[in-house]
């Protein structure tokens, strides 16, 4: 006898009965990490605009998280805490960071500016692993550890 | 749910409590007078160091200066940039003219 195919929503069904019987928990959140700037999200691109100078962003965000040596370059960073996963005996969470990268020409006004979005994430277990912007760790570029977003990936 | 996923709950629960709402990084007493005399317009930038000390960062050949500023029941207090935006309540940027008078500064809330 033919087995008959599972629905999409069976399928779902099992699996999360699988996940609440294996002790997998998956908590939603929004909040920012205690360390991090809170005026640097999804609104940033809003305040930026082609034609600005240095002096009207930093009026407009503040201090930048990091910036090229040469001040062409600005990065806000924000990080957001968007889930707490519990798997077994581990745990861990799951965020997502927003770069807003500025960049000016050279007569200080900026040129162009672009966000990138990176999804990260952190085990709370003795294997834990922390996913990161390993170029943003290399400290040849910037002023704050920083490197160069294109050349560093 | 087994023992220890329940204790792991838990533990995370609890850490996220703390840092928060209880996490807190040492800092000088509050002060509320802290910025009154550093931003009047014309204030020259050797009295905005004075006051306030090395910036956490500097542009354009130090025409622009910001400090990280933290605030707590008492007023305003000076924070590190090493502990990132922690306890960071504003950027504060003093921008001179070519003087190195004051020409305007602005308080930006980042948290």
């Amino acid at each position: 006898m033919r087995k008959r195919p599972m629905w999409p929503a069976e399928l779902a069904f099992v699996a999360t009965l699988t996940c609440v019987l294996s002790g997998c928990l998956i908590i939603p959140t929004d909040y920012y990490q205690p360390y991090s700037r809170q005026n640097a999200g999804a609104e940033v691109p809003s305040a930026l605009a082609t034609g600005k100078t240095r002096e009207e962003v930093l009026l407009d965000l503040g201090e930048p998280d990091r910036s090229s040596l040469d001040e062409t370059e600005l990065w806000y960073i924000a990080s957001k805490v968007r889930a707490i996963i519990i798997l077994g005996d581990r745990g861990g969470e799951a965020g997502v960071d927003y770069v807003h990268v500025v960049r000016f020409d050279k007569n200080g006004r900026v040129e162009l500016f672009q966000t990138l979005f990176t999804n990260t994430g952190e085990a709370s277990s003795d294997d834990s692993q922390r996913f990161e912007y390993s170029y943003l760790l290399e400290p040849h570029f910037s002023r704050e550890h920083g490197q160069h977003p294109e050349r560093g990936r | 749910m087994t023992l220890k996923s329940f204790r792991t709950i838990s533990a995370l629960t609890i850490a996220i409590l703390a840092l928060a709402s209880c996490a807190s990084f040492p800092h000088l007493p509050g002060d509320r007078n802290l910025l009154t005399d550093v931003t009047s317009p014309g204030v020259s930038r050797e009295a905005v160091l004075m006051k306030l000390g090395e910036p956490s960062s500097s542009f354009e050949s130090g025409r622009i200066l910001t400090y990280r500023i933290g605030e707590d029941a008492d007023g305003y207090f000076l924070m590190d940039r090493m502990v990132r935006w922690s306890n960071t309540k504003y950027s504060v940027v003093f921008v001179f003219d070519s003087n190195g008078h004051l020409q305007k500064y602005k308080m930006i809330p980042v948290r």
